[in-house]
């Protein structure tokens, strides 16, 4: 069985007419194609937060955020393109997610036998020319709230605004990279999901395959040609004071603050950058129909994380923000020819970190241990209605979450007690993408519970999202706007023994009960 | 010390400007201190900003991104505030 394997990036699930009627203006033509003919999952988690986070629980089985943030693949990890080259199967990386390729986060891509990197999304450290991109989509990138566009650099040297600062994260590199985009066939979706319909096309040959489809799209920039960025709006998509890339955090102050025009015209690219999306990915449907493929390959698509698009005060997916089900529960759809669940929905338990052991269950691929992830495939092929009774989820050094499947527990962090960071590298706790420095305090030792490898230790601080528990019931009200926690404290003491009972079960270390008062 | 461009954000903003600061670019006696503040300044553990942040300290006061001292900056602030 070949497994063809699809993220993408920031799919929120209420977009999607499998789950939610709410943006049911909004074209997923294709997507709906793949969900009806798929087993849908209405109660599927993310686990470690944000972006390389959850590639390493896809990877690797890993559930990163109790032990390190976003970082590389670590030496005692056990990738799938690993385990699949040992096994014989081919394996191919196909992706514009550039986060693969900078600073923060090695290992990922080195392990398939090919990958295709389509350039130039979000920072990609990519074109360096125009030195002076448009104007227009520079305004749009760098601060579309501004009163003041035409006057982005500040003449009076405001660095972190100027476009032609060499530091890392200076937004107009996008600028620059799309700067020579044309026509639709130029932007990132249709370039990631063409290659795919190709590489599918022309690698029949090969015994067996896994391929992993990485699509950075719908991560903003929300930066559309038409008829997609006109689709959902009567605004010119090239006025320049109109953002495509706003900050994270609250929508009503600082540098994330949104007028009602401005948040709805996110809204709109958002939007419309989903169905250019869709469009695309339906080349790739139309490919495993042309070239009857769906009888040796299932089918995996899903997302990593959500996106707030007002959910909540909040845009994007900010430090600040609790982890609301806007941003963790996601979408996922499977197909597996064999199952005879096709078709139909599941509200099991799921949880991202599940998709490693079921790719390589699907894959046929034996190993020893999973580390934390359980296989689908028995839930896929109806021989089980239930995988986990509960799914831990989180950013690390912040708060803690875990869900049974109908209640959310969002359990606060001590801001005063640090962190804790464990990794093979110096990695940077914060500030990722930027070049590693020296941690002089850092103990090793093999402290991980599930290798006997040295790591570093080093500590670093927390962060709050929420200064009290919050407890939520997702059946009742799953837009999470009635905070059971006054209510119901017994019940708040019974999900505070649920996390306690998750934390135990993964040997979470010690000082992660310290820092969140669960001692 | 002198913020070249402070006095250019600040003009035109409202007395007690939103102030956001990273939690990676302050040392802990910093955090502390600006936590005592009032609710107007509000601390990230990432403001999107990794490359100026890892280069120099910054605060964002009134969503505009403002090199130097961070409470240096919010004393002028608030001297500012409290003289108008």
């Amino acid at each position: 069985m070949n497994v063809l394997f699809i993220s993408i990036d920031s799919l929120t699930r209420r977009y999607l007419t499998a789950y939610d009627d709410a943006h049911a203006d909004v074209d997923t033509t294709n997507l709906d194609r793949f969900a009806d003919r798929a087993l849908v999952f209405d109660t599927h988690y993310a686990g470690s937060l944000p972006c390389m986070p959850a590639r390493r629980e896809w990877l690797t089985g890993t559930r990163e955020f109790l032990w390190r943030p976003w970082g590389p693949i670590e030496p005692f990890d056990r990738t799938i393109p690993q385990l699949a080259r040992e096994e014989g199967v081919l394996s191919q990386l196909i992706t514009d997610h550039f986060h693969y390729f900078q600073h923060g986060s090695t290992g990922y891509y080195e392990d398939f036998n090919g990958f295709s990197f389509v350039r130039g999304h979000e920072y990609d450290a990519w074109k360096t020319t125009p030195k002076t991109p448009e104007p227009w989509l520079l305004d749009q990138v760098i601060r579309g709230s501004l009163d003041d566009v035409d006057d982005v650099a500040l003449a009076d040297g405001t660095a972190g605004e100027d476009p032609h600062d060499l530091r890392f994260m200076n937004r107009a590199q996008y600028a620059r990279n799309a700067a020579h985009f044309e026509d639709e066939t130029d932007f990132f979706g249709p370039r990631v999901f063409s290659e795919t319909a190709d590489w599918v096309a022309q690698n029949d040959e090969w015994d067996q395959w896994f391929c992993y489809v990485d699509s950075f799209d719908v991560h903003e920039p929300f930066h559309n040609p038409e008829p997609y960025a006109s689709m959902y709006t009567d605004e010119d998509p090239r006025d320049p004071s109109l953002p495509i890339w706003p900050y994270y955090g609250r929508i009503d102050e600082g540098q994330s603050e949104l007028s009602t025009r401005e948040l709805e015209f996110v809204r709109s690219q958002f939007a419309g950058n989903l169905t250019m999306v869709d469009r695309w990915f339906g080349e790739v449907m139309d490919m495993l129909d042309e070239r009857e493929l769906w009888d040796n390959t299932a089918v995996i698509v899903t997302s990593d994380h959500g996106f707030y698009l007002g959910d909540h005060g909040w845009i994007g997916k900010p430090y600040q923000a609790p982890v609301y089900d806007v941003l963790a529960r996601t979408p996922l759809f499977v197909w597996h020819p064999s199952s005879p669940e096709m078709g139909g929905r599941t509200d099991a338990l799921t949880s991202a970190i599940d998709l490693y052991a079921t790719i390589l269950d699907v894959l046929d691929i034996s190993v020893d241990e999973t580390r934390h992830s359980r296989s689908l495939l028995p839930l896929v092929q109806g021989e089980t209605d239930q995988i986990r009774d509960w799914a831990l989820y989180g950013f690390w050094g912040s708060s803690m979450n875990v869900t049974d499947g109908r209640y959310t527990y969002h359990h606060p962090c001590r801001e005063a007690e640090n962190s804790v960071c464990y990794s093979t590298t110096m990695m940077n706790p914060y500030g990722w993408f930027v070049p590693d420095r020296p941690q002089p305090d850092a103990e090793s030792g093999p402290f991980l519970p599930y290798t006997d490898s040295p790591v570093w230790k080093y500590e670093s601080h927390s962060y709050g999202r929420h200064e009290e528990p919050m407890l939520f019931d997702t059946r009742s009200d799953p837009d999470q706007q009635e905070d059971l926690r006054d209510r119901d404290p017994d019940l708040v003491d019974e999900y505070r023994k649920v996390l306690k009972t998750g934390m135990e079960a993964l040997k979470a270390p010690d000082h992660q009960y310290e820092r969140l008062g669960l001692r | 010390m002198s913020h070249p461009n402070l006095e250019t954000v600040l003009n035109g903003t409202e007395p007690d400007p939103t102030i956001e600061f990273c939690l990676n670019n302050v040392n802990q006696e910093q955090r502390a201190a600006l936590s005592r503040e009032d609710g107007s300044i509000h601390g990230s553990a990432c403001l999107q900003r990794c490359g100026d942040c890892a280069a120099e300290p910054f605060l964002v006061v009134a969503g505009r991104y403002v090199t130097g001292d961070p409470i240096e900056i919010v004393e002028m602030i608030t001297e500012r505030g409290e003289s108008g």
